[in-house]
């Protein structure tokens, strides 16, 4: 896996550039408005949520009166492959979230076995939009009704030519999904249910659709994440992919992580992926590590 | 019912006096209420008709006074009435006098009178920034 | 009702009251548990900047018993809360949600200060969470 490809470096100055930002903070500027850990981290996309699935959290730490604004970088080295992600997000007046996230996915040596040439990269640009419809996740307590949001995203991968040949039907696509997310405080414990209409092949990155399966198709995503302490939280989640392509089978996608939040500014997420078969390549599995900068 | 100006009322510290007015307080409560202090009025019931016709009424709202000083003859009373969202209290610690009201809820008044001539404080337990200074001639 | 369930996951119901001694009245230590927590609490509501404007103008000595029987009161302690409701109380301050957020955080730190285990806070937390909407005018 090489990650000094040139279209990486890019991501790791944004990443980099985070980390310093939220270092540089001073660990007690409380300017936010919302609690510590309670929007959330950024998934492969670009939403809010965990790191595989869209929670119904808007993000940032604005509150009902503000906005705020993250930025995310994240790397991923699975055993054949690597996977980057870098981008931003707006939540507005915890109503509304806007989001950008380009997606860089990296054949490594497993490139070259597949004819691409070694290192061979594809890339993805995903733009997103959640609105949260009812529902207060953290003040709700004394009511079962969870945090519901609905949302969508747009995507587009490159390298149209290979996604021809590896028979997807289309670059581009859109998913739609809602997402309930409920923190039962009590218990320390938040759970995330997102359900999905998608014809995305590996999150979009080898396209849309194809010539096993064109349609959409509901995919399930779920997460469920213990508090620890107020700045650490474990969990697992688990997303279930379409299986569009006849070149390849697609598998379901689980992680276990754990999320660090040292302060409004800046939260880790270290985690432990499975993101199921990948061209062919086997099981691909490994370990995903984002950061996330608050403003 | 008059209302003066909403005075942001600036307030010497009273810490100390505040200590030592609560122990004199607590001694001298049951006199006071017994005494020549008036009674807080009934929680519904707008205020009682004035007992002298030289009543003052105050204002407390914003947890303030409506007004910073005000001048009472010997003898007469001012009437506080609650326009404000929380529940206020009176008191005096003075020489001279020591008074201490009941809790008033929003919407209740309380009417206190000053016997005796001089200058006095009155406060507020729940708002220490509260001062309504009382001349009596 | 998830408080109905827990008692009934515990087997604590009206059958079994000897195994309903501890509330989370109890857990937080009782009477001297909430003074602790309560007093940490409002030095720090006190100190905080960004509540200046809700504490330069109340008196502690006079807010602090309220504080702690209204505490004993949301968790099941024996104590009668004669005050006034939160929203008849907290109206006249406009409260906006970045200051009640501040209000919370103030009082996890307090509960840290009084050595309350962090998932024993959120059980507190749990209880206070939804006056949130009677709290916030703003």
């Amino acid at each position: 896996m090489n990650f000094l490809h040139a279209g990486s470096v890019p991501g790791m100055i944004v990443v980099t550039a985070l980390a310093l930002a939220g270092l540089t903070r001073p660990a007690n500027a409380q300017e936010s408005g919302r609690l510590l850990a309670t929007s959330g981290v950024t998934e492969v996309e670009g939403a809010g949520g965990g790191g595989l699935a869209p929670w119904a959290l808007i993000t940032g730490y604005g509150t009902r009166d503000a906005i705020g604004a993250t930025a995310h970088g994240t790397f991923v080295g699975l055993s054949d492959f690597g996977l980057a992600a870098a981008g931003a997000s707006i939540g507005l007046y915890d109503r509304l979230e806007l989001s950008y996230s380009h997606d860089w996915f990296d054949t490594g040596a497993a490139g070259g076995r597949l004819g691409l040439g070694r290192g061979y990269q594809f890339n993805l640009n995903v733009a997103g939009a959640k609105l949260r419809l009812v529902g207060d996740a953290v003040y709700d307590q004394d009511s079962w009704l969870p945090e519901i949001s609905v949302g969508t995203q747009f995507k587009a991968a490159d390298e149209h030519a290979v996604l021809k040949a590896v028979g997807a039907s289309s670059p581009d696509g859109v998913d739609f999904y809602i997402a309930a997310t409920k923190l039962f405080l009590a218990e320390s414990l938040l759970v995330n249910a997102t359900v999905r209409a998608t014809k995305a092949n590996q999150f979009g990155l080898l396209g849309f659709g194809g010539d096993r399966d064109n349609g959409y198709s509901a995919e399930f995503e779920g997460s469920a994440a213990l508090l620890l302490t107020r700045r650490l939280a474990v969990g697992a989640e688990f997303r279930s992919k379409p299986d569009n392509l006849r070149f390849a089978g697609e598998g379901d996608a689980y992680d276990i992580f754990g999320a660090f939040f040292l302060n409004k500014h800046l939260s880790a997420t270290l985690a432990y992926v499975d993101l199921g078969r990948i061209a062919r390549q086997g099981d691909q599995r490994g370990w995903y590590l984002s950061l996330q900068a608050g403003f | 019912m008059s209302r003066g100006n909403r005075l942001r009322l600036g307030s010497p510290d009273k810490r100390p006096l505040l200590r030592w007015g609560s122990l004199i307080l607590l001694a001298g409560a049951a006199a006071a209420r017994h005494g020549w202090a008036a009674e807080p009025a009934p929680p519904s019931a707008s205020a009682p008709p004035s007992t002298s016709m030289q009543e003052v009424v105050v204002s407390q709202h914003d947890r303030a006074f409506s007004q910073r000083s005000v001048q009472v003859p010997q003898g007469g009373s001012i009437r506080f009435d609650n326009d404000d969202d929380f529940t206020h209290q009176v008191f005096v610690q003075s020489p001279g006098m020591s008074y201490e009201s009941d809790e008033q809820q929003p919407g209740q008044s309380i009417r206190v009178r000053f016997p005796k001539a001089g200058s006095f404080d009155v406060q507020c337990h729940i708002h220490p920034k509260m001062h309504l200074r009382v001349i009596v001639k | 009702m998830r408080t109905l369930l827990t008692a009934i996951l515990l087997g604590c119901t009206a059958g079994t009251p000897a195994r309903c001694a501890n509330s989370l009245y109890d857990q937080l230590g009782a009477a001297p548990g909430v003074h602790r927590i309560v007093d940490a609490t409002l030095r720090r509501y006190y100190a905080d900047p960004r509540l200046h404007d809700d504490f330069d103008n109340i008196n502690q000595v006079w807010l602090q018993p309220r504080f702690e029987t209204f505490i004993c009161h949301v968790t099941d302690g024996p104590c009668q809360y004669r005050g006034r409701s939160m929203a008849a109380s907290h109206r006249g301050l406009h409260i906006t949600q970045a200051r009640f957020n501040a209000v919370v955080e103030d009082l996890q730190d307090g509960m840290d200060d009084a050595g309350v285990p962090f998932r024993l806070q959120n059980r507190l937390l749990a209880r206070l969470a939804p006056m949130e909407r009677d709290i916030v005018t703003r």
